[in-house]
């Protein structure tokens, strides 16, 4: 071969190489789908993604800050660690993401657009953003899933279901969809179709702690304990800080008629949990069990637990909301109906800053509750039963089951009421519609026996 | 085709259905490789849960059965369950399955998420609800759970065994071939479409082919019934007796339409797919199919309304066909064939799908044996096969089959041993195996096949043997007589036969029977081309002698009456060279192929052997008569005078040109005391060494008469009754003359020569001498009275006498030199000597005969007065 032959042979190898070269490196980073320098970061990054599918939160955080100190300027592992923090820590994240735009790939600044819609409470805007990353993205779970919990909590349950099992199609085996398909049939009150998702999904992920925990929350709601709590011990096992199975224990015993145990667990999930949000969550759970039970020790305890919480923009609502209920444990019903009162314009001028873009009005529970049981105890029956009418009615029918929760005690006070004043078929009513969704809610028993008293009473008399 | 216009027998068929063969031989081959595969499969070590699922589902793994005691029965899933997830994974579709499985071993415990009642059809999120539970199934490498598919399996191949022997009996008849493709396609239904299938991709396949079966088989069933034993002709559409009014047009096609036309066979075939096609269609738009075993439901229903036909079709047969024989083969059938389905339809269908109870399968398939068995019954009943040969290939192939398997057993236990059960547990495997397997199966095949019959059929065994020897003993030898007598006598001895004739070709070109020569079969008998175009041993009963003549039909009635059984051509190059025909065996048994194989190879060599015998026998004549040749030309020679006799006054020159080697012509001299000269010139009928040896009689017969008379007719008389007496079927023409040379006077008798030719000087041209009254041939007749004619002769007469040679010689284009030209040849040499005169007659006949052959003896005598 001549010397020229050889040149050509070499500059054309060379070439080639270099061709090659290019292609592996555009393939390789192509299979990235975040915007990261660190092969480091992105493998700590998708542990935090896989654990943050588990709802292992904790590890996930991990995760996620175990990426972002590797390479600082990891934009996804700040928007993935905003969502896990506190709302101060979040805007904080979302932010620093939000100055990397310019070197971020499109769905990445389409998360930005989401994230920060998020944060300042648009709705409107946030779920534009998720439908534009569907879009362009049709096998993206995160925006599936706030698109589908969009139309869930607008009430349009099987567009929702039409949303996951368009991504069922597309991956068949994402353990996650079965989850959130099993919720939304347990907050419809369709236990069967329910039950069977969840143990699909618990199926598929035997190893993790949350599908025996979603089982164990579903079944504690629909009045299942015994096996509610053989699965929610079950996730314990599997993942001791798993902080919402103590939250569900401590609704399962609630339920069962065991306040004493349901508050043990409901500080168990306040110790475990992750942000303070979620914290002054479980100790206002906590607070109502021991309200309802009328434990005042108690509820003094876990009101003190809520004083020391950390001062967040949450923290004056929370702390009102344990004052008024210790007022009202403790018969100071005309107090707690002022404070309430007071409270009202703050939490609506709260509602309407954090969700912007909500086609609801402004609707409070907790608030009703309270109002209601002040206004009872004063005798105010009346208003006591339109606050309860709306607590039966909400303008957002499936939220949670903590929501379906306000619902159902709210029925069950207005029935007391009703039947106290004569109402009895209406009263029986509320209380049999109770019932198809749980026939065996020991909170609500009181009001039960309360209405079925006087219906004795009412046949005694007729009677005679 | 009109009515006056006769069928055409079944053997008359046309000859392009042997083209057909092939492709039922390769139908029947890929059916018995897909079922042997499938067979194969079982065995395989791949992992297995004992679930056998419902194909066409795809909302999850519908469970149609569960192996008896199988993993997936042990962890408590049932018949109608429906399994969601294998292995933390959720499955919709088989293939799902199957991947699924492949990632886990054998003896692996393996979490099912399973629910109680069917899978949905579509996977949407909002299947009915239904209580779910995770199990675990420990996955194991066995797949039988019980018998009942072995059984069926068994089924199956017996009936492709019984398919594939009616079909090679009969390859070109339509009912064989039909009944052949049944037969695979049960084979397949029986291995195929009721093995307990799993998720692998093998399964899928066999499956589907089960399924194919399964549309196809009723349309098969229908078909078969419709011509067998014959086809379906219906005589519905008739003249009206009383009206004679013709029948009606659509009344006729309709008869027309359902004896049998393509047409309905066209609209049997189509009708299954079109159903098939339909449901496919009805689950494409979602909707739900009915499936009965593992079948949609309407092919079940059509499998049993085509069966009801089929059964009525044969039962119209059993009662209306003409033929006795006919109608009993066809009645067994129909009592097999209801007797066998009915028990499998209802335990075996029913009872499964309306109870979900399949504990009484096996006692549904078991009848359906009985299909088989009648036909099998039927047909060995109506000679038609041997079972002997199935329960030998049986032996042979089930001994092939477990050395196989021991050493598949060994090739796995090997792999595990050295590849810690990786590759065996792999599907490439098995593939691999079944490629090595393939081309073994067949050498070892040919191997076992001579110890097996040593072992089970030693007496078979032994009398092949002896054909062999037989084979071998006839080919050394060269005496027919030794040859056919050994033939006859070891065919009938080995064969154990009540006994065997042979007939062989003579030199005439007839069959003749060996020891009875009244039994003979000329060259025309049409049976003998029959038995040419035959070219292998036939039962007489099958020989066609369609369109015969009586000689050939008188034979074949013959040999019937006689309790022959089969006739065995013995061919050489096409060329009949004889006839054997065998009796039946003392057993009672048939003649099956193998014999008729061994009797072919046997007549081939007895054939040749016969050939070569005969060419033998003809040489050794040929030797023979050339040597007697030799002698009678030894004789002829001696008889002819070596010198002309003295006469002062007369010159004599006489002379012989025989036509062959040795002659029938003479002459001859007697002289007498009294210087009188007799001479005699002759011819006898006939050439060569008879004709010789009668010369010499007759020369003798002359000699002895000469001397006691001188009158030549009374010689003639006498010597005439002498001949006569001979009785040869041979007469002798002969010219005597007594000549007085004092009185210068010629007599003379003429039997049957031509008269002799006398050329009188300055009288004109030659005339013959006046004729005797009666000139017969001596020897013609017992009496015949001969008379004597004298003439006198002057000097310079010349006279030829002459046999019939010299004007009967012919030219190329068969015209006689003719007595005109002969006197004209003569005429021309009046005054030469008689060397030139003689020369010169046999120059001028030369020349007109030019290149033909001498066709008779010349003889002559010239005779000059000086």
């Amino acid at each position: 071969m001549s010397t020229k032959s050889r040149r050509a042979v070499a500059v054309v190898t060379v070439l080639f190489l270099l061709v090659a070269g290019g292609l592996a490196a555009l393939y390789l980073t192509n299979r990235r789908e975040v915007t990261t320098s660190s092969a480091a970061a992105y493998e700590a990054y998708r542990e935090g993604v896989a654990n943050d599918r588990r709802f292992y939160f904790k590890e996930a955080q991990v995760g996620y800050a175990r990426a972002l100190a590797l390479d600082p300027n990891f934009a996804m592992a700040m928007l993935r660690l905003a969502k896990l923090s506190n709302k101060d820590q979040a805007v904080s994240l979302i932010e620093r993401a939000a100055r990397l735009r310019g070197r971020l790939n499109d769905r990445e600044r389409l998360y930005i657009d989401l994230a920060t819609a998020d944060v300042a409470g648009n709705l409107e805007k946030r779920n534009r953003a998720a439908q534009t990353i569907r879009e362009r993205y049709p096998d993206d779970i995160d925006a599936c899933m706030i698109l589908a919990g969009n139309e869930m909590v607008q009430g349009h349950a099987e567009k929702a279901l039409q949303i996951f099992s368009e991504m069922i199609a597309i991956d068949p085996n994402n353990a996650g969809i079965y989850n959130q398909i099993g919720y939304y049939y347990a907050w419809r009150g369709d236990y069967d179709k329910a039950m069977e998702n969840l143990k699909k999904y618990q199926f598929m992920a035997p190893d993790q702690a949350n599908p025996y925990d979603s089982l164990g929350e579903v079944q504690a709601f629909s009045g299942r304990y015994d096996e509610a709590m053989a699965n929610l011990n079950r996730a314990l096992a599997l993942k001791p800080d798993f902080f919402e199975s103590y939250g569900h224990l401590g609704v399962a015993y609630e339920g069962k008629g065991d306040p004493a145990r349901a508050i043990e667990n409901y500080l168990n999930a306040a110790r475990e949990a992750l942000t303070d949000g979620r914290r002054s969550e479980y100790l206002g759970m906590a607070l109502r069990s021991a309200c309802i039970a009328g434990d005042k020790a108690v509820a003094h305890q876990i009101t003190q637990r809520i004083a020391d919480l950390p001062k967040d923009k949450q923290y004056e609502n929370v702390r009102s909301y344990s004052d008024v209920a210790m007022d009202v444990l403790e018969g100071r019903a005309a107090e707690a109906e002022r404070r309430l009162k007071e409270m009202r314009p703050k939490l609506e001028a709260s509602y309407l800053k954090e969700l912007k873009g909500s086609p609801y009005k402004p609707y409070f529970p907790r608030w009703n509750t309270l109002m209601a049981l002040a206004k009872a105890k004063q005798g105010k029956t009346d208003e006591a039963i339109a606050l309860n009418e709306e607590l039966a009615n909400p303008p957002i029918p499936w939220g949670s089951f903590e929501q379906r929760r306000w619902v159902y005690e709210g029925r069950a006070r207005l029935a007391e009421l009703l039947a106290r004043k004569g109402d009895l078929d209406r009263a029986e009513k509320l209380l049999e519609e109770n019932h198809r969704w749980n026939p065996n809610w020991a909170p609500t028993r009181p009001a039960e026996l309360s209405v079925s008293q006087l219906r004795r009473e009412k046949v005694l008399a007729a009677s005679h | 085709m009109d009515a006056m216009t006769p069928a055409p027998p079944r053997d008359a068929l046309p000859a392009r259905r042997s083209s057909a063969r092939g492709w039922f031989y390769a139908a029947g081959f890929v059916g018995l490789a897909i079922a042997v595969a499938s067979i194969a499969d079982m065995f395989s070590t791949r992992p297995h849960d004992g679930i056998v699922p419902l194909p066409y589902r795809t909302g999850g793994i519908e469970v149609r059965l569960v192996t008896p005691g199988g993993p997936a029965q042990r962890a408590g899933i049932a018949a109608g369950d429906c399994v969601l997830g294998i292995g933390s994974h959720l499955v919709k579709s088989i293939s799902d399955a199957s991947r699924e499985l492949r990632r886990h071993k054998i003896g692996e415990a393996v979490p099912y998420l399973v629910r109680r009642g069917p899978c949905a059809l579509s996977p949407s999120a909002s299947e009915p609800s239904a209580e779910m539970r995770a199990v675990q199934v420990r996955l194991s490498s066995i797949r039988l759970g019980g018998n009942t598919y072995l059984y069926a399996a068994i089924l199956g191949f017996l009936f492709f065994f019984i398919g594939l022997f009616v079909f090679r009996r009969q390859p070109d008849d339509r009912a064989a071939q039909t009944f052949f493709l049944l037969c695979v396609l049960f084979l397949l239904f029986f291995v195929c479409r009721l093995r307990p299938a799993s998720y692998w991709w093998i399964d899928v396949f066999v499956q589907n082919t089960g399924t194919v079966s399964l549309f196809l088989l009723p349309a098969v069933f229908l078909h078969f019934f419709l011509i067998f034993p014959r086809p379906k002709r219906l005589t519905f559409a008739k003249t009206d007796e009383w009206s004679e009014e013709p029948p009606s047009r659509w009344k006729t096609r309709l008869q027309d339409f359902l004896s049998s036309s393509p047409g309905l066979f066209y609209m049997i075939y189509s009708i299954p797919p079109i159903v098939f096609l339909y449901d496919v269609f009805r689950q494409l738009e979602g909707q739900r199919v009915s499936i009965l075993s593992g079948a949609p439901l309407s092919s079940w229903v059509l499998l049993g309304d085509y069966l009801v036909l089929g059964i009525l079709a044969l039962a119209h047969s059993a009662f209306t066909l003409e033929d006795p024989r006919e109608r009993r083969q066809a009645l067994h059938v129909l009592v097999g064939t209801i007797l066998g389905t009915t028990p499998f339809v209802l335990l075996g269908i029913v009872l499964p799908s309306l109870f979900n109870n399949d504990d009484y399968v096996f006692y549904g398939i078991v009848p359906m044996i009985l299909i088989p068995l009648t036909f099998a019954y039927a047909i060995v009943r109506f000679q038609m096969m041997n079972i002997r040969l199935v329960v030998r290939r049986t032996f042979l192939y089930a001994t092939t089959t477990a050395i196989l398997f021991g050493f598949y057993i060994a090739a796995i236990a090997t792999a595990n041993a050295l590849f810690a059960e990786r590759l065996s547990a792999s599907p490439l495997f098995n593939f691999g195996f079944f490629l090595v397997v393939v081309p073994l199966f067949e050498l070892l095949r040919r191997r076992l096949q001579t110890p097996l019959d040593k072992l089970f059929f030693r007496e078979k065994f032994d009398y092949q043997a002896a054909l062999l020897e037989m084979s071998e003993a006839i080919t050394g030898e060269l005496d027919l007589g030794k040859i056919t007598d050994y033939l006859t006598a070891s065919v009938a001895a080995t064969m154990r036969l009540e006994k065997a004739s042979i007939w062989l070709r003579d030199r005439d070109g007839f069959l003749e029977r060996r020891g009875r020569r009244d039994d003979r079969l000329s060259r025309e008998a049409g049976v003998r081309r029959v038995l040419a175009r035959e070219g292998k041993p036939v039962l007489l009963e099958e020989l066609s002698l369609s369109f015969a003549d009586p000689e050939s039909q008188d034979f074949h009635d013959r040999l019937t009456a006689e309790g022959f059984r089969l006739v065995v051509p013995l061919l050489y190059r096409e060329r009949l060279m004889g006839v054997l025909a065998l009796k039946e065996k003392l057993s009672g048994e048939r003649f099956d192929r193998e014999d008729r194989a061994l009797l072919s190879t046997l007549a081939n060599q007895a054939a040749l052997a016969i050939e070569t015998a005969l060419l033998h026998d003809e040489m050794t004549r040929q030797a023979e008569f050339r040597r007697d040749l030799e002698i009678a030309r030894d004789i002829q020679a001696s008889l002819l005078p070596r010198t002309v006799p003295i006469v002062p006054g007369f010159i004599f020159l006489g002379g012989s040109l025989p036509a062959k080697v040795v002659g029938g012509d003479f002459y001859d001299f007697i002289p007498f005391e009294d210087r009188c000269l007799g001479f005699v010139i002759g011819d006898v009928s006939g050439k060569s060494v008879p004709a010789s040896l009668l010369m010499v009689a007759s020369k003798e017969i002359v000699y002895s008469r000469a001397l006691t008379t001188r009158d030549p007719g009374v010689l003639f008389q006498e010597s005439n009754r002498r001949i006569y007496s001979i009785k040869r079927r041979m007469f002798v023409s002969l010219g005597y003359f007594v000549l007085d040379p004092d009185a210068m006077s010629l007599k003379y008798a003429i039997g049957g020569q031509p008269l002799p030719l006398l050329l009188r000087a300055g009288d004109g041209g030659p005339r013959p001498l006046d004729p005797p009254e009666h000139r017969l041939p001596l020897g013609a007749f017992r009496e015949v009275p001969y008379d004597t004619r004298e003439i006198f002769l002057k000097r310079g007469d010349l006279i030829f006498f002459y046999t019939d040679g010299f004007s009967e010689a012919m030219d190329e284009q068969m015209d006689p030199f003719g007595e005109e030209r002969l006197m004209r040849s003569l005429s021309a040499r009046q005054g030469e000597s008689l060397d030139d005169v003689a020369n010169g007659i046999l120059s001028d006949i030369r020349r007109h005969v030019g290149g033909a052959e001498q066709y008779d003896d010349m003889t002559f005598l010239l005779l000059r007065v000086e």
